[in-house]
C-alpha cells in the first residue's frame, strides 16, 4: 500500500470506530431525538403557515411559490440550535475522553499520525450529526411533498441541497470547536465545562454585539437589525458566532442578495469556512504536541 | 546491536521539577532489562521519552538504531508498549478492540489468525467476545500484552506490569512476559517491584530521584540486596537428627537452631533451593518455609526504608 492509501485506510478505521461509538452514546440518542422532534414540529408549523397563506418574509422561501422549502425553513429555525449542541456534545471530549480512558496512548504508539486520528474523529462526528440532519431533512422534504401533493421545482431541490451544505458547514464549525476544547483539556468533565462555557459565550457575544451595535446607532430592537450600520467592535462580536453566518434559510429561498449579519452571501459562506478552520488548526497544533497524551 | 541507547538523558518539567537527570544506559537486543525504582523516581518519564510522548530536555535516545524523537516514526511499528493501566474501548469486545488496533498497526495479512494466536498466548481464550468493560484488571493486562504484541515488536516496553494484580494474576502475567523474552523480544521493564525484576530481568538498573545507577546483572543485584546472610525458618513435620545433619552438610549454611518442629538457619543467599532439596531428600515433610528478610524487605532495607 502507498503511504497515501495507508493513511486513508487508517483514517477510515478511526472514523468508523468513532462513528459507531458516537451513535451508541446516550447524548447522541438524547439530542438526536430532540432534534428530530423539533424538526417535525417546525415542519408542521411551517406547513400550517402555508395552509394559512401567510405573507412572504424577506430572506425566507415564499410560502406560496416554495411551500415545501418554506416548511423546511421553519423546521430549520426550530431545530438547528439543537444540531449545534449535538455536534458539540459528540466532539467535546473526543480526545480528552480517550486520554482519561487511557486509549489515546494505545492509539498514538501505533504507526498512525495524529492528524489522521483528529480528522478521522472529525469526519465520524460529522457523519453522525450531519447524517441525522440530512436523513431527517430529506424524509421531511419527501413527506411534505407527498402530503401536500406538491412537486418541488428542480431549483427548489437545488436550493435544498445548498441549504443542507450550509447547515453541514455550520455543524462542522461546532465539531471543530468541540475538538479544540477537547485538545486543550485533560478530562471529560473539564471538556464539558469548556463546551458549555464556549456555547454560552458565543450567545453572549451575539447578544452583546447586537445590544452594543443598536446602542451605538440609537435604535430600539427591530425585526430587521441594521448590522451594516454597527460599529466595528459590535460587528466583530456578532461575527464571532458561526451562527451569525448561517445562511441556510436564505439558501432555501434562493435569495443570494440579502445581507445576513451585515455581510453578503458569499462572505458569510467564507466566514463559515473560516469558523471551521479557526478552531481546527489550533486543535491540531495542541493535539500534535508530543505531551498531549 | 543495542535495542536502546540512552546518553545523558534529562527531563525538566515546568516549575523546575527534574524528573530524570543525566541518565545513561544501554539495553542490548534480546535482553530483559529492568528499571527498578520507587514510585515517583522518574521511570515513567523515561518511558514517555522512549515512546516520544514527551521531549527530553537534554541528552540523546537511540531506539533500534534510530534517533528519538527525530526518527521515532521509523521505529514505532517495531515497538510494543504495555501501559500500567492499559486502556481499551469498554463497549467493544476484546476481539473488536484487538482488530481495531491491528488495523492501525499495519497488521492486515493473517490478521484473524494472529488475533486468535494472541488470545491463546495471553490466556484469554473463550473471552474474545466479552466486552472489555467486564474484564478484570488482570485480564486487561493480558489483553494489553496481546495488543502490544500485534505488530510482533522487537522491543516491548512494560510499565509496572504487575501493579494492582492479585498473586495468581501477577504470577500469570510474569510467566507470560517471561515467555515473550524467550522468543527474543527485548524487554524494557519499569517497576517498583523487586520480585518482578528478579523473576524476569537479566540486567537491572536502579533509579531514584531521577538518577539511574549503572546497570548490573540481576544475579549480582539480588546477591547485593540480600547481603551475606539470609535467615530461613522451616517447619518440618518429622524433624530428626538425620534431616538436621543433611542441612548442616549444605555448603553455605552458617548456623542452625532447632526449636520443636521448627528450625532456623542462617545461610549464604542463593542456596535456599539446595536446602529445600536436602530436606526433602532426607525424608523431611516441609510444612512451611519462610525466608527472612524477603527480597522486598532486603531491597527496602537497602534503600534506607524509603519508598521515594
Amino acid at each position: 500500500m502507498s503511504e497515501f492509501t495507508e493513511s486513508a485506510y487508517k483514517f477510515l478505521v478511526i472514523a468508523q470506530k468513532d462513528f459507531e461509538s458516537a451513535v451508541k452514546t446516550k447524548r447522541f440518542i438524547f439530542f438526536g431525538v430532540i432534534f428530530v422532534l423539533l424538526a417535525l414540529v417546525g415542519a408542521y408549523y411551517g406547513n400550517a403557515d402555508v395552509a394559512r397563506s401567510i405573507a412572504p418574509i424577506s430572506g425566507a422561501p415564499n410560502p406560496a411559490t416554495q411551500p415545501v422549502n418554506y416548511a423546511i425553513s421553519v423546521s430549520y429555525s426550530y431545530s438547528e440550535i439543537v444540531l449545534t449542541i449535538l455536534a458539540l456534545a459528540l466532539s467535546y471530549d473526543a480526545l480528552s475522553g480517550e486520554r482519561s480512558a487511557r486509549t489515546l496512548v494505545q492509539l498514538v504508539v501505533r504507526p498512525i499520525t495524529r492528524r489522521t486520528i483528529l480528522f478521522g474523529k472529525f469526519v465520524a462526528y460529522l457523519a453522525a450529526a450531519g447524517g441525522l440532519f440530512v436523513i431527517t431533512t430529506l424524509v421531511l422534504y419527501i413527506g411534505l411533498s407527498i402530503t401536500t401533493r406538491t412537486v418541488p421545482s428542480s431549483s427548489d431541490v437545488g436550493y435544498l441541497i445548498l441549504s443542507m451544505g450550509i447547515i453541514l458547514l455550520y455543524v462542522m464549525s461546532f465539531i471543530a470547536i468541540g475538538l479544540l476544547i477537547s485538545s486543550l483539556t485533560r478530562t471529560s468533565l473539564d471538556s464539558l465545562l469548556g463546551a458549555v462555557f464556549v456555547w454560552i459565550l458565543l450567545l453572549i457575544f451575539t447578544y452583546a454585539g447586537v445590544a452594543l451595535g443598536l446602542g451605538a446607532i440609537n435604535l430600539s430592537p427591530t425585526s430587521d437589525i441594521p448590522y451594516a450600520q454597527f460599529p466595528g467592535y459590535a460587528k466583530i462580536l456578532v461575527w464571532i458566532n458561526p451562527g451569525s453566518h448561517n445562511v441556510a434559510i436564505q439558501s432555501l429561498a434562493g435569495d443570494f442578495f440579502k445581507l445576513t449579519s451585515g455581510l453578503n452571501y458569499s462572505v458569510n459562506v467564507i466566514f463559515l469556512f473560516a469558523s471551521i478552520l479557526v478552531p481546527l488548526i489550533p486543535a491540531y497544533y495542541f493535539f500534535n504536541r508530543s505531551d498531549a497524551v | 546491536m543495542n535495542a536502546i541507547e540512552v546518553q545523558g538523558l534529562t527531563k525538566r518539567y515546568k516549575k523546575g521539577v527534574v524528573a530524570v537527570e543525566d541518565a545513561s544506559f544501554t539495553v542490548p537486543q534480546g535482553t530483559a532489562f529492568g528499571l527498578l525504582g520507587p514510585i515517583g523516581a522518574g521511570k515513567s518519564s523515561i518511558i514517555n521519552m522512549l515512546l516520544n510522548f514527551i521531549q527530553p530536555s537534554a541528552g540523546t535516545i537511540k531506539t533500534l538504531d534510530r534517533e528519538i524523537p527525530a526518527q521515532f516514526h521509523e521505529v514505532r511499528h517495531r515497538i510494543g508498549y504495555l501501559p500500567e493501566r492499559p486502556g481499551f474501548y469498554g463497549n467493544f469486545s476484546a476481539e473488536r478492540n484487538l482488530r481495531f488496533f491491528a488495523n492501525l498497526s499495519d497488521v492486515r495479512e493473517e490478521r484473524e489468525e494472529k488475533i486468535k494466536k494472541l488470545f491463546k498466548l495471553a490466556g484469554l481464550e473463550g473471552k474474545e467476545t466479552t466486552l472489555v468493560r467486564a474484564y478484570s484488571l488482570g485480564d486487561r493486562k493480558r489483553l494489553g500484552i496481546a495488543a502490544a504484541m500485534l505488530n510482533e515488536p522487537e522491543l516491548l516496553i512494560l510499565d509496572e506490569p504487575s501493579t494492582g494484580l492479585d498473586p495468581q494474576g501477577r504470577r500469570d502475567i510474569m510467566a507470560l512476559i517471561h515467555e515473550l523474552n524467550v522468543h527474543d523480544v527485548t524487554l524494557f521493564l519499569a517497576t517498583h517491584n523487586v520480585r518482578d525484576i528478579a523473576e524476569i530481568c537479566d540486567v537491572v538498573a536502579t533509579m531514584r530521584a531521577g538518577h539511574v545507577a549503572a546497570p548490573t546483572t540481576t544475579k549480582d543485584f539480588v546477591a547485593d540486596v540480600r547481603g551475606k546472610t539470609v535467615q530461613l525458618e522451616a517447619d518440618i513435620a518429622n524433624i530428626n537428627e538425620r534431616i538436621l545433619q543433611a542441612i548442616r552438610s549444605v555448603k553455605g549454611v552458617k548456623s542452625i537452631q532447632c526449636e520443636g518442629l521448627k528450625i532456623s538457619l542462617e545461610y549464604r543467599p542463593g542456596i535456599n533451593e539446595d536446602v529445600n532439596y536436602v530436606i526433602t531428600r532426607a525424608g523431611g515433610r516441609l510444612r512451611s518455609l519462610h525466608e527472612s528478610p524477603s527480597l522486598e524487605e532486603a531491597y527496602v532495607r537497602k534503600m534506607g526504608g524509603r519508598t521515594r
